[in-house]
C-alpha cells in the first residue's frame, strides 16, 4: 500500500480525533449564542433554562476536547451548543411572548371591565 | 485500474466498515427516534405554514441523519441538530402564532372600544340635545316667572293703592258719619229750640215742621207778616244746622174759597217761605215747594178753630241718615 493510501484511510477513520485546526469560528458561533440565550433571559424561563443548561455542558465539552486536541469532536459540541443555545433563545422569546400577551389580555380585559 | 489498486481500495473499504459503528444490525440511536418525532411534529404542525424553511432546514439536518450509519456518532450528531432545528421551528411557529392571536385580540378591542366611542358620543349627543332643550325650558319658565313678578308687583302696587284709597274712603265715610251724627245731633238740638216757636213732628225719615198760617200771613195773603220772621229766621238757623239735607215746603189753606184759589195761594206762601229762608242762606237747591190747598185738612174745616190749623205751611226736612 501507498504512503498516500494510508493517509486517506488514516483521515477517513480518524474524523473527529485531533489533528485539525481548533474550531474557533463555531466555539464563537456557539458562545455568541449563549451570551444572546443570557441575554434574552433563557435562565428565568422554565423550558429555555433546562436547553440552556444543555448548551452550557455542549460547551464546555467542546471546550475539553479542544483541550485534549479532538477538534472535529470540538466542533461538532460546539455546534450542538450553539443548537442548544438557539432553541433557548427561541423558547425564552416565546417565554416572553406569552406573558406579554398575557398582560395585554389582562388590560384589555381590565378596560373591558370599565369602559364598555 | 489495476487488480492491485482495487484490492487495496476493497481492503480500505473493509477496515472502514469495520470502523463505523451500527453497521448491519445496529439500532439506529434514541436521538434519531426522538428526532424523526419532533421534525414529524413540526411537519405536520402549523410550523410548516408558520416556518417553513426552519421545517425544511430540521428535515435536511434529520434527511442527513438518516444517511449516517445507524447509531454511529454522526448520526446521533445530526439528528440532536435536527431535534432542536425542528423545537425552534415549533416554538417560532408558537410564539407567531400568539403574537397573531394577541393581534387578534388587540384588533377587536380596538374595534369594540371604536364602537363604544361611537355609541358614547352619539350618547353625549343625546344628552347635549337634551341639555339644550331642558336650558331652553328653563330660560322660558324664567322669562315667565320674570314677567309673573313684574306683573305680581304691579298687582301688588295697586293693591297697595287702591288699599290706601279704600283706607281713605273709609276714613273719609267715618268722618261723614261723624259729621253726619254731628249735624244730626246739631238739627236735632235746633229742633228742640225750635219747638218753642213752632210744632215739631218727629217722623221716621223727616222733621215736618208745622207753621200756623196765622201766625205767617194776612188772611188771604201770600206776604210774610213782620212777626213771622223772628220764627222764621230760627227755622233757617235750624235748616242751616244740616246743611245736605232736601227740604220741602208744602202749603196748607182751610176748605173756603175755590180749589184752585186755595192751591194757588197755598203755594204763594210756601214761595214766600222758601224765599225768606233762602235769603238767610238756606241753599236754594236743597229746597221744594208744594201748594196742596185744602186737600189734606188736619182738622175740622167746619169750625173757626179748626179752619185756623188747617191753615198752615209744613216744612218737611229729611233726617240725616
Amino acid at each position: 500500500m501507498k504512503p498516500v493510501t494510508w493517509i486517506i484511510a488514516g483521515a477517513l477513520l480518524g474524523a473527529g480525533c485531533g489533528g485539525a485546526a481548533a474550531p474557533t469560528a463555531t466555539r464563537t458561533e456557539a458562545r455568541s449564542s449563549l451570551r444572546s440565550a443570557e441575554a434574552v433571559g433563557a435562565e428565568q424561563a422554565p423550558r429555555a433554562s433546562y436547553y440552556l443548561e444543555l448548551a452550557r455542558e455542549q460547551a464546555q465539552q467542546g471546550d475539553e476536547w479542544v483541550e485534549d486536541g479532538k477538534m472535529d469532536r470540538a466542533r461538532l459540541a460546539y455546534e450542538r451548543a450553539a443548537a442548544d443555545a438557539e432553541l433557548a433563545i427561541a423558547l425564552a422569546n416565546h417565554a416572553e411572548a406569552r406573558g406579554e400577551a398575557e398582560q395585554v389580555r389582562e388590560h384589555i380585559q381590565d378596560m373591558r371591565e370599565q369602559h364598555l | 485500474m489495476t487488480k492491485r489498486t482495487t484490492q487495496k481500495i476493497l481492503l480500505v473499504a473493509g477496515v472502514l466498515a469495520l470502523g463505523l459503528p451500527g453497521c448491519g444490525s445496529t439500532p439506529v440511536s434514541a436521538e434519531l427516534v426522538d428526532a424523526r418525532d419532533v421534525v414529524n411534529q413540526a411537519v405536520r404542525g402549523p410550523a410548516n405554514e408558520l416556518e417553513p424553511d426552519e421545517v425544511r432546514r430540521a428535515d435536511r439536518t434529520l434527511a442527513r441523519a438518516e444517511r449516517a450509519p445507524d447509531g454511529s456518532a454522526e448520526e446521533r450528531h445530526f439528528a440532536y441538530l435536527a431535534d432542536r432545528q425542528a423545537r425552534i421551528a415549533i416554538a417560532h411557529a408558537e410564539t407567531a402564532r400568539t403574537q397573531q392571536a394577541l393581534e387578534a385580540d388587540q384588533e377587536r378591542y380596538q374595534e369594540d372600544l371604536e364602537e363604544t366611542a361611537v355609541d358614547q358620543s352619539q350618547q353625549l349627543e343625546a344628552r347635549q340635545d337634551e341639555l339644550a332643550r331642558t336650558r331652553e325650558a328653563l330660560e322660558d319658565v324664567r322669562a315667565e316667572l320674570s314677567e309673573r313678578g313684574e306683573q305680581l308687583d304691579e298687582r301688588t302696587e295697586e293693591l297697595q293703592a287702591r288699599e290706601q284709597e279704600l283706607s281713605a274712603r273709609v276714613d273719609e265715610l267715618m268722618q261723614a258719619r261723624e259729621a253726619r251724627a254731628a249735624a244730626e245731633q246739631r238739627a236735632a238740638q235746633a229742633m228742640n229750640e225750635l219747638r218753642e216757636m213752632a210744632e215739631i213732628r218727629e217722623e221716621q225719615e223727616q222733621w215736618v215742621i208745622t207753621l200756623n198760617g196765622e201766625v205767617l200771613f194776612e188772611t188771604g195773603e201770600s206776604e210774610l207778616r213782620g212777626t213771622a220772621t223772628r220764627r222764621l229766621r230760627a227755622v233757617a238757623e235750624a235748616l242751616n244746622q244740616s246743611e245736605d239735607t232736601s227740604i220741602v215746603i208744602e202749603g196748607h189753606t182751610d176748605s173756603r174759597g175755590s180749589d184752585a184759589d186755595n192751591r194757588e195761594l197755598s203755594r204763594a206762601r210756601a214761595a214766600a217761605v222758601r224765599d225768606f229762608l233762602v235769603a238767610h242762606e238756606v241753599d236754594s237747591s236743597r229746597v221744594e215747594i208744594i201748594g196742596r190747598g185744602e186737600a189734606e185738612p188736619v182738622a175740622d174745616n167746619d169750625t173757626p178753630e179748626g179752619r185756623a190749623n188747617n191753615r198752615r205751611v209744613e216744612i218737611h226736612v229729611e233726617r240725616a241718615s
